[in-house]
C-alpha cells in the first residue's frame, strides 16, 4: 500500500475541475459587469457593477425574481421528491422481484424515453387543459413525476445496494411488502436516492420547455422562464442582458447549497455495505 | 403485527385527484355582460413589473372600474403565436394578444382570431390608414395597431464625419459610403449583414417595388423572384462579395462588441433601433444620428415599415367585447397612444405620434433634437404597405438557411431567392391555396 | 395473524405491480396518452377550406403524407448523418471522462475530492437560458478569451463555427454540460460497492489502478451501460447544443439535427402532424439502435439479479 497521496489523480481532477469551472466563472464575472462594460472589456476581467446588478435583479418589478425563485423551489422540491419516490418504488420492483412481464415493463418504460419532450409538450398541454389544470401549478408538477431515467437508475441502485438474502430473510419473517420497502430497502438505497433526487431536482429546476408550454401567468413562472422574458422580445426591444446573466448566476446558488447538503450522505457508505 | 402504514404516495394521489376535480369545477366562468371582468393580456411591451405599464393598466381600470387587465409576458412573436395556437386548440385563450404584423394573416387563417371590425369601427380614425390596413384582411379588422417601425438609418455621425463620408440618400451612395469606410479602416464596416433578417429583406424588396406576397382576394401571388426583388438581392450580393459589409447575426456578443467599439457604423432599421443600440453600447451615446432610409431612386421618399405590433382578440376569448374595447383604447385613442409613448415605442396612434414631436430624443442621440420630426416625416411621406401571406413563418425559415449558406460561401443570392420562391409557392399550394403563376 | 400460504403467494405475486403502480399510472397519463395522441396527429394535417385567399385551415385526415414528407426530406435525413458524426465524437468522450473522474474521485485519500466533485457537477446546474450568451461570448472572436490568447500568439482569429471545427465546438458544449451528470451516476454506483470487496485485493498487494480496472469497472458496468445507452439516445435526440449555437452563427441551419427540424415544424410552422410523423420516424430509428445495444449488453448487466 502506497503511503503517498495519489498525486496524479489529484492533478487530473483539478484540470477537470478547472475545465468545468471556467465557463461558470465567466457567468459570475459577467454578472459583475455593468451594461457598458459587458461588451467592451475582456471576458474574464471583473467588472464594477455587481452590487448594481444584484440590486436591479432584486427590485425589478417589485421583486418578481424572488417569486420565480420560490416557484422553482416548489416545482423542483415537490416534483423531485414525488419523482424520486415513484422511481424508487418502480426501480425496486424491477430489480428485486422476478415476475412475468418484468422485461416487457422495462422495455415499455424505455420506449418512453424515445419520444422527445418537444413532441409530448403540446399533447400534454391539451390533456391537462381538458381537465382544467393547464396553467396551474399542477401542470408543471405532475408531468415531471414520471422519469424513466430515474426508474432505470433506481433499478441499478436497488440491485446493487440491496442483497437478496436480506430480502428473503425479511419475507420469510412475514414482514409486509410495504414495511420491507420502507424500513429495509429505502435506507439501503439512500445513496442512489440522493443521487436521483439531486439529478431530478436540478433537471426540473432548469427545465424550460414544460413550463413554457403550460404557463402563461407570470406569477407562476420558474426562474428559467422568467429570465427568458428578460431577453429581447419584439424587434426593437432592448435586452436586459445584465439581469439575465445575474439572474442565472444567482439561480445556481441554491443548487450548490443542495449539492453540499446532500453530499454528506455520500460519505456514510461504510455502514451501507456492511451486510456481506 | 401492526398492519403496514399506507405509504404517503397513495394518499397523495388521492389528494391530487380531488384537487384536480375541484379546481376543474371552480374554473372561472364567463361573465355575460355586467359584473367585473378580468382580461388576460399577453404582451411583451407592457411588462408586468414595469411601473409605466402598470400605470396604464390602472388608468384604464379607473375609467372602467369593471375591467381589470392582467399582464403576462409569454415571449416574442414566434412564442406568442405558438402558445396562442395551442391555447386555441385547448379552448383556453387569453383575451388580448400582442403580435407583430407579419403574424396576423397566419393567425387569421388558423381561425384563431376574432373579427372585431364592428367593435373597433369607432377608433379607425385614430390611426393612420396605411397602418390600420396592416391588421385588416378582406375588409375585416382583426387587430388594433400598437406601434409602427418607420424605417430609418441609424449611423455613427462622428465616425462618418471622421472618414469624410456623407449620409447616403440613395442605395448607390450607400454602397459608395461602404467602400470609403472600409478603405479608410479595414476593420470597420458600414453595417453588418444578417442573412436571417427575413423581414428586413422583404421590406427592402418592397421599397424597390416588389411585394413578396400579394393577393386579389381569391388567389395569392408570390413575388420573391420578381425582377425588382432580384435586383435587391444583387445589391447585397455585391456588397457581400466585396467584403464591404460584415456577415454576422445581429445582437450577438460579437456584434454588440463591434458596435460598442465603432467597427460597425450603422444599422438600417427603424425608429426603435436607438434604444436597442443604447442597451448594448451606452457609452456611445451622443455619437449617433438618424436619417431617412436611402432610396432606390433619387428624389423619392417611399419607405416601408419594419416591425411593429398590434393587439388582437382571440376567437375563443370569453370577454371579447371588453377586450376589443381595451385594445381600441390602448392603440387608437388619444389617451392610450400617448401613454404608450412612455414605454419607449413609436405609437401607431395619431395622437401619440403627434406627441412625439415634443418628446425628448432617444438616449442614444440626445443631440439630435429633430429625431422625431424625421420619424414623423417618414410616416407622413411614405409607407409602402407590406402584405404578408399566411405562411410567413415557413418562408422565413426556408429563407434563412440557404441565404446564410450563400452569404458565407459567396454563392448566388438570386438562386436563393428563386429557391425560396418555389418553396413558398409549393407550401401555399400544399395547404390548398390557389397561387397565380 | 399469520397470512395463509395462498394469501401470501397472491400478495407476493401482486407486490411488484403494487410498487410499479404509481409509475405505471403516471406513465400512462403523461407518456402513453400524449404519444398516442401524437401518433394520431401524425396522420392529420391542415388543409384550407372555404376558398379564396383567406380560407380557414382545418384539420383533416391526410394519410401517410406526413410520413412521406419526413422520409423524403433530404434535410431531415442529412440531420441524422450530422448527429451520428457528432455522436461519434461526443459519446465516447463523455463516457470516458465521466468514468475517469468518477474513478479518480473514488481513489482513497485523493485530495480535493469535495472541491472537484462540486466543480465538475456545476455545469449541469447552469440554466440553459444563458447558454447561448455564454458560449457566444466564449466562442465569438471579439469576446472570446481563447481568441484573445490566440491573437497574442499570432495564431489568428479562431473560428469555432466553421464546418469541421463546428462538430468539436458542439461536442465540447455537450461534454462540458454532461460529464458532471454522468460522473455523479457512475460515482454513486462506485460508492455503493462495499469496501470489503476490495480488501481481499488490497491484501494481495493490488495497486489502485489494478483494482480500478479489474474490480471497479466491471462492478459498475450496469451504470456504464445505462449512461452509455442514454447518451446515445440523447445524441440522436440532439437539440440543445446546435440550438444554443444557432443565434450566434449562420453555419447552423434550422434543420441541423432531426429534432431541430421537428421543433421547427411543431412550433414555427404550426405543423403538428408533420412534427409527429418526424418524431415517429426518429423514435423508430432510436428504438432499433437502442434495442440492439441493449440486447447486446443485457446479459452482462441485469442478468444476475433477483
Amino acid at each position: 500500500m502506497t503511503a503517498r497521496r495519489p498525486r496524479l489523480a489529484f492533478l487530473v481532477l483539478m484540470v477537470g475541475a478547472l475545465y468545468c469551472l471556467a465557463p461558470v466563472a465567466w457567468v459570475v464575472i459577467a454578472a459583475s459587469k455593468s451594461p457598458r462594460e459587458l461588451f467592451t472589456t475582456f471576458s474574464f476581467a471583473p467588472g464594477t457593477g455587481l452590487p448594481d446588478n444584484l440590486a436591479a435583479l432584486g427590485t425589478h418589478g417589485d421583486g418578481v425574481f424572488w417569486r420565480w425563485v420560490l416557484n422553482s423551489l416548489l416545482y423542483a422540491g415537490v416534483g423531485g421528491v414525488l419523482s424520486t419516490l415513484v422511481s424508487a418504488m418502480a426501480g425496486y420492483s424491477l430489480a428485486k422481484f422476478r415476475f412475468r412481464g418484468r422485461e416487457a415493463l422495462f422495455t415499455t418504460i424505455l420506449a418512453g424515453v424515445l419520444v422527445p419532450a418537444v413532441v409530448l409538450a403540446v399533447p400534454q398541454y391539451l390533456l391537462l387543459a381538458k381537465v382544467g389544470l393547464a396553467g396551474t401549478y399542477w401542470s408543471v408538477l405532475l408531468p415531471v413525476v414520471i422519469n424513466p431515467f430515474g426508474i432505470f437508475l433506481c433499478r441499478i441502485f436497488a440491485a446493487a445496494a440491496v442483497p437478496q438474502d436480506t430480502l428473503e430473510a425479511a419475507r420469510l419473517d412475514g414482514a409486509g411488502q410495504l414495511r420491507i420497502f420502507g424500513v429495509i430497502v429505502l435506507p439501503m438505497m439512500v445513496h442512489g436516492l440522493v443521487t436521483v433526487f439531486l439529478l431530478t431536482f436540478v433537471g426540473i429546476w432548469n427545465n424550460f420547455l414544460l413550463p413554457f408550454i403550460m404557463l402563461s401567468d407570470q406569477d407562476k413562472y420558474p426562474i428559467t422562464l422568467g429570465l427568458y422574458t428578460f431577453l429581447s422580445q419584439g424587434a426593437g426591444d432592448s435586452n436586459l442582458y445584465p439581469l439575465v446573466i445575474t439572474g442565472s448566476a444567482v439561480s445556481v446558488i441554491p443548487l450548490i447549497v443542495l449539492f453540499l447538503a446532500l453530499q454528506r450522505l455520500w460519505r456514510a457508505d461504510l455502514l451501507a455495505g456492511a451486510l456481506s | 403485527m401492526t398492519p403496514p402504514r399506507l405509504l404517503p404516495q397513495r394518499r397523495l394521489s388521492a389528494v391530487v385527484l380531488a384537487i384536480a376535480l375541484s379546481s376543474a369545477a371552480c374554473s372561472s366562468g364567463d361573465s355575460a355582460g355586467g359584473g367585473p371582468v378580468t382580461l388576460r393580456f399577453w404582451t411583451w411591451s407592457l411588462k408586468g413589473p414595469d411601473p409605466t405599464a402598470r400605470a396604464i393598466v390602472e388608468q384604464y381600470h379607473r375609467e372602467h372600474p369593471d375591467v381589470t387587465v392582467k399582464l403576462s409576458e409569454v415571449g416574442g412573436t414566434p412564442d406568442t403565436v405558438a402558445k396562442l395556437l395551442a391555447a386555441d386548440r385547448a379552448d383556453d385563450t387569453p383575451d388580448v394578444v400582442q403580435v407583430e404584423y407579419r403574424a396576423v394573416p397566419a393567425l387569421m387563417v388558423a381561425g384563431a382570431l376574432r373579427d372585431i371590425t364592428a367593435d373597433v369601427a369607432g377608433s379607425k380614425d385614430g390611426v393612420d390608414a396605411s397602418t390600420w390596413a396592416m391588421t385588416t384582411i378582406n375588409d375585416q379588422v382583426y387587430g388594433v395597431p400598437q406601434d409602427t417601425g418607420p424605417m430609418m438609418l441609424t449611423y455613427r455621425k462622428d465616425l462618418f464625419d471622421a472618414y469624410g463620408v456623407t449620409v447616403p440618400t440613395t442605395w448607390a451612395e450607400y454602397a459608395r459610403a461602404a467602400e470609403q469606410i472600409h478603405a479608410k479602416d479595414p476593420d470597420a464596416y458600414i453595417a453588418s449583414f444578417d442573412p436571417t433578417q427575413f423581414e428586413f429583406f422583404a421590406a427592402h424588396a418592397a421599397q424597390a417595388g416588389a411585394q413578396w406576397w400579394s393577393t386579389d382576394g381569391t388567389a395569392w401571388t408570390v413575388g420573391i423572384d420578381s425582377e425588382a426583388s432580384l435586383a435587391t438581392a444583387d445589391f447585397w450580393q455585391d456588397l457581400v462579395r466585396r467584403g464591404l459589409v460584415k456577415v454576422e447575426q445581429l445582437l450577438t456578443p460579437e456584434w454588440n462588441a463591434e458596435v460598442a467599439s465603432g467597427r460597425i457604423l450603422s444599422w438600417a432599421a427603424a425608429a426603435w433601433a436607438p434604444s436597442v443600440i443604447y442597451s448594448v453600447a451606452p457609452d456611445t451615446a451622443g455619437k449617433w444620428a438618424s436619417a431617412p432610409l436611402p432610396q432606390w431612386t433619387p428624389g423619392r421618399t417611399a419607405v416601408p415599415f419594419l416591425g411593429g405590433s398590434a393587439y388582437l382578440v382571440p376567437a375563443k376569448s370569453r370577454h371579447a367585447t371588453e377586450a376589443a374595447a381595451f385594445a381600441a383604447w390602448l392603440g387608437a385613442s388619444d389617451e392610450g397612444s400617448k401613454l404608450l409613448l412612455g414605454l419607449d415605442i413609436y405609437p401607431a396612434g395619431k395622437a401619440g405620434q403627434q406627441e412625439t414631436l415634443t418628446h425628448e430624443p432617444p438616449k442614444l442621440m440626445p443631440q439630435q433634437k429633430d429625431f422625431y420630426q424625421v420619424a414623423d416625416q417618414v410616416v407622413e411621406n411614405t409607407t409602402i404597405p407590406m402584405t404578408w401571406g399566411p405562411n410567413v413563418a415557413m418562408a422565413s425559415s426556408a429563407f434563412e438557411d440557404p441565404f446564410s449558406a450563400a452569404a458565407l460561401n459567396g454563392t448566388s443570392f438570386r438562386d436563393v431567392y428563386r429557391t425560396v420562391q418555389k418553396a413558398v409557392v409549393a407550401d401555399l399550394e400544399k395547404s390548398g391555396f390557389t397561387v397565380h403563376e | 395473524m399469520p397470512a395463509t400460504p395462498r394469501r401470501r403467494r397472491l400478495r407476493e405475486a401482486g407486490a411488484p405491480w403494487l410498487f410499479a403502480a404509481p409509475a405505471i399510472v403516471f406513465f400512462a397519463l403523461f407518456l402513453v396518452i400524449p404519444i398516442g395522441y401524437a401518433i394520431y396527429l401524425s396522420f392529420r394535417g391542415f388543409r384550407i377550406e372555404g376558398g379564396g385567399a383567406f380560407g380557414r385551415r382545418l384539420e383533416a385526415f391526410v394519410g401517410l403524407d406526413n410520413y412521406r414528407a419526413a422520409l423524403t426530406d433530404p434535410e431531415f435525413l442529412a440531420g441524422f448523418g450530422r448527429v451520428l458524426v457528432f455522436g461519434l465524437i461526443s459519446v465516447p468522450s463523455v463516457l470516458v471522462l465521466a468514468l475517469l473522474f468518477a474513478l479518480l474521485l473514488d481513489t482513497p485519500r485523493v485530495r480535493g475530492r469535495g472541491f472537484a466533485r462540486i466543480a465538475i457537477f456545476l455545469p449541469y446546474a447552469v440554466p440553459g437560458v444563458i447558454a447561448s450568451l455564454m458560449w457566444g461570448f466564449l466562442y465569438l472572436p471579439s469576446t472570446s478569451p481563447l481568441n484573445y490568447v490566440a491573437e497574442r500568439l499570432h495564431a489568428g482569429p479562431l473560428d469555432f463555427f466553421s464546418t469541421p471545427v463546428l462538430y468539436f465546438s458542439l461536442a465540447n458544449i455537450a461534454l462540458w454540460s454532461a460529464v458532471g451528470f454522468n460522473m455523479i451516476i457512475i460515482y454513486t454506483a462506485l460508492r455503493a460497492i462495499p469496501t470489503s470487496v476490495y480488501e481481499a485485493a488490497r491484501l494481495d498487494g493490488a495497486g489502485e489502478l489494478q483494482i480500478a480496472l479489474r474490480i471497479k469497472i466491471p462492478l459498475v458496468a450496469p451504470a456504464l451501460v445505462l449512461t452509455g445507452l442514454f447518451s446515445v439516445i440523447g445524441t440522436l435526440q440532439l437539440y440543445n447544443e446546435p440550438a444554443t449555437v444557432r443565434p450566434m452563427t449562420s453555419t447552423v441551419s434550422h434543420s441541423w439535427s432531426p429534432l431541430m427540424e421537428i421543433y421547427e415544424e411543431a412550433f414555427t410552422n404550426d405543423n403538428l402532424g408533420g412534427a409527429a410523423a418526424g418524431s415517429v420516424v426518429l423514435a423508430a430509428g432510436i428504438l432499433v439502435i437502442s434495442l440492439l445495444l441493449l440486447r447486446f449488453l443485457q446479459r452482462r448487466t441485469f442478468g444476475g439479479n433477483a
